[in-house]
């Protein structure tokens, strides 16, 4: 079969590459190397190996469940579910994230294909900016992190959706529902051909859509997370410890910090309670909040399905919507 | 028919990124090192994701071979007829990496060499400075709700009966499952636990900021994976002629004191026994959540 498609140089590239890569997992635990890789760029190597290990199944249920959505639910199933009036499904929207549990590498692919089959933008992104925090196991990591203090974890909850609001809001002020997907192959080549061409099945196109997709946004993540991990092993976060009494500093720096290292959002409460002895309750919160929105990981994988403009102009909103409800809420309650 | 061979070639080499990835995914699960990147609760996710790449893998290898015009389309994002040679070669090589590092990588663990970046914690949030945001501290105990499972089956409702437990207890042995809650315990009642015997496990990590007779029994602790790992630990000091080094792991026993760091009450090991032991089958805490 091979044969019949590829010349004779790309066969033995692959043939090549197969071979590495069976020799690797067969031999790599026999064959010592004797020269020392420093014990940082070790440690860099395991943190962006686990950030991938980690992500992938994620990774995969986002793809499977864009790939279904594209598969089997019609653009008229979503028209009719969406309201007419673009503002009144706002609120319903957010507290929908919340039934979601999922994080920003599973929920991207899914929001992408929904705005696809004609859901509006800014209640895409309500899903993409709400669903990593709005969900119990969030809650429940969050509470126990911060035990002596519980209101930092229903704080939380409530910024988060606050800034849902807020944001899915902004979104619909600047853009409306002007196309900021990029178009890709798949679109290009009208996908109701695919589906009657008679050799192709319905279960081999969802295959094949979640292969490509899979491979559409691994690139992207697999760069972020170099950038993350490197981040992880070589910034110092004791630097910051000096930043952290300033009550209009450090929400900044601390948005900062939960933009570079890229955690999880159900992991990030306990990197977080590490800075408590020295950071403000408000710079936490914006830690808590910013870091699950918006990071190295997340926001190259934004790049993958939106256009470059759009990404931009969505950091800044959030990135300022975030600093001003921080700003408010210090100024009111701590 | 150019173009058909070049998707047939992207094809297969998907499906050959996608048995890498499964290979790899497989060899740690069979032989449990993927415990060094993942916590033991976010396994069975990873069992999911092998069994998916398995299918996947297949599906691209036969769909590469396939001689339906339909089938080798896709929708790579990146347009195949102009990109580059270096361009493809860049974006397969960045999931070539994590395969290569995967296979290739000796066993990392996390240890003092992580702790000059992220600092050094003695509870889980010993002193959030306001702790006037719906919080009291010394009510904490009574409060939180979260079942602790032991090994033996013991149930402990919440941390208070955890903290009765240890206050009955004539020696203390600090054991993994409650490694935090234990530490936490301690911090935040420091005064009922002065005087008494304690045992405890970890590497031994010099932190500059102390006395220079201190050190800190130390253990890294992880809630998803070793990304988020952040170091926690106890001051020790010790009177034995036993000179302690950077990393190694003891279990030592002691009576529990109080010093002061940075204005800061934190409880202090008075070691009166020390034994160097092996690094334990998993080095590693926990974080319940």
């Amino acid at each position: 079969m091979r044969g019949q498609g590829i010349s004779t140089w790309k066969e033995t590239a692959i043939t090549v590459i197969f071979g590495v890569i069976v020799f690797s997992f067969i031999a790599a635990d026999y064959i010592q190397i004797h020269f020392e890789i420093p014990k940082v760029w070790l440690n860099a190597a395991t943190i962006f190996l686990s950030i991938v290990l980690e992500a992938l199944p994620f990774v995969f249920l986002g793809v499977f469940a864009s790939a279904l959505i594209q598969t089997f639910v019609s653009e008229n199933t979503i028209q009719k579910l969406i309201p007419k009036n673009p503002l009144i499904a706002i609120i319903p929207v957010a507290l929908l994230s919340a039934l979601f549990p999922v994080c920003e590498c599973a929920i991207i692919p899914v929001v992408r294909r929904l705005i696809k089959k004609g859901m509006p933008l800014h209640l895409g992104v309500i899903f993409i900016v709400g669903s990593p925090i709005l969900n119990p196991i969030v809650f429940a990591s969050t509470y126990y992190a911060f035990q002596s203090t519980p209101g930092i974890a229903y704080a939380r909850m409530f910024l988060a959706l606050t800034l849902a609001i807020l944001i899915g809001f902004l979104i619909h002020l600047f853009y409306r529902n002007h196309n900021q997907l990029k178009w890709t192959k798949n679109e290009f080549l009208d996908s109701s051909v695919w589906v009657n061409e008679k050799k192709s099945s319905k279960l081999k196109i969802l295959m094949f859509n979640a292969s490509d997709e899979f491979f559409d946004m691994g690139k992207y993540l697999i760069f972020g997370t170099i950038l993350a991990s490197l981040f992880q092993t070589f910034f110092d976060r004791e630097i910051l410890v000096s930043l952290g009494a300033n009550d209009i500093v450090a929400p900044l720096v601390m948005m900062g910090l939960g933009f570079i290292l890229s955690l999880c959002s159900e992991a990030d409460a306990f990197v977080a309670s590490s800075f408590a002895h020295t950071f403000s309750t408000g710079s936490l919160l914006a830690f808590l909040v910013y870091g699950p929105m918006l990071d190295i990981k997340s926001s190259i994988m934004l790049f993958a399905y939106f256009r470059t403009k759009f990404v931009i102009g969505y950091m800044i909103i959030i990135t300022l919507s975030v600093y001003a409800i921080i700003l408010v809420f210090q100024y009111l309650f701590l | 028919m150019q173009q058909e061979r070049d998707y047939g070639f992207h094809i297969l080499l998907r499906g050959i990124i996608l048995i890498g990835f499964f290979l790899l995914t497989f060899k740690l699960a069979l032989t449990g090192d993927i415990e060094y990147y993942i916590a033991p609760k976010m396994i069975p996710f990873s069992y999911f994701a092998i069994g998916v790449l398995l299918i996947l893998a297949v599906i691209q290898i036969w769909r590469s071979g396939s001689k339906n015009k339909m089938d080798l389309f896709c929708n790579c994002g990146f347009d195949h007829n102009n990109s580059s040679f270096l361009q493809s070669g860049f974006i397969y090589s960045l999931f070539f990496l994590p395969i290569l590092i995967g296979f290739w990588f000796p066993d990392t663990i996390m240890d003092s060499s992580i702790v000059a970046n992220r600092g050094i914690n003695y509870g889980l949030n010993s002193s959030l400075h306001q702790t006037e945001f719906g919080g009291d501290s010394s009510a904490l105990s009574e409060n939180s709700d979260i079942s602790y499972l032991d090994e033996g089956n013991t149930v402990y409702n919440n941390r208070l009966e955890l903290k009765n437990e240890l206050l009955n207890n004539p020696k203390i042995i600090v054991k993994d499952e409650f490694y935090l809650d234990t530490l936490d315990i301690f911090v935040n009642d420091l005064n009922s636990f002065i005087g008494k015997e304690i045992e405890i496990m970890g590497f031994v990590y010099k932190e500059p900021d102390l006395k220079p007779d201190q050190f800190v029994i130390s253990r890294v602790a992880i809630a998803c994976c070793v990304a988020d790992s952040s170091v926690f630990g106890t001051i020790a000091t010790t009177d034995i002629s036993h000179p302690v080094v950077m990393d190694e792991w003891i279990k030592a026993t002691g009576i529990l004191a109080k010093t002061n760091v940075d204005g800061q009450d934190l409880p202090k090991l008075q070691i009166k026994k020390i034994e160097r032991i092996e690094q334990p089958e998993d080095p590693y805490v926990y974080i319940p959540y």
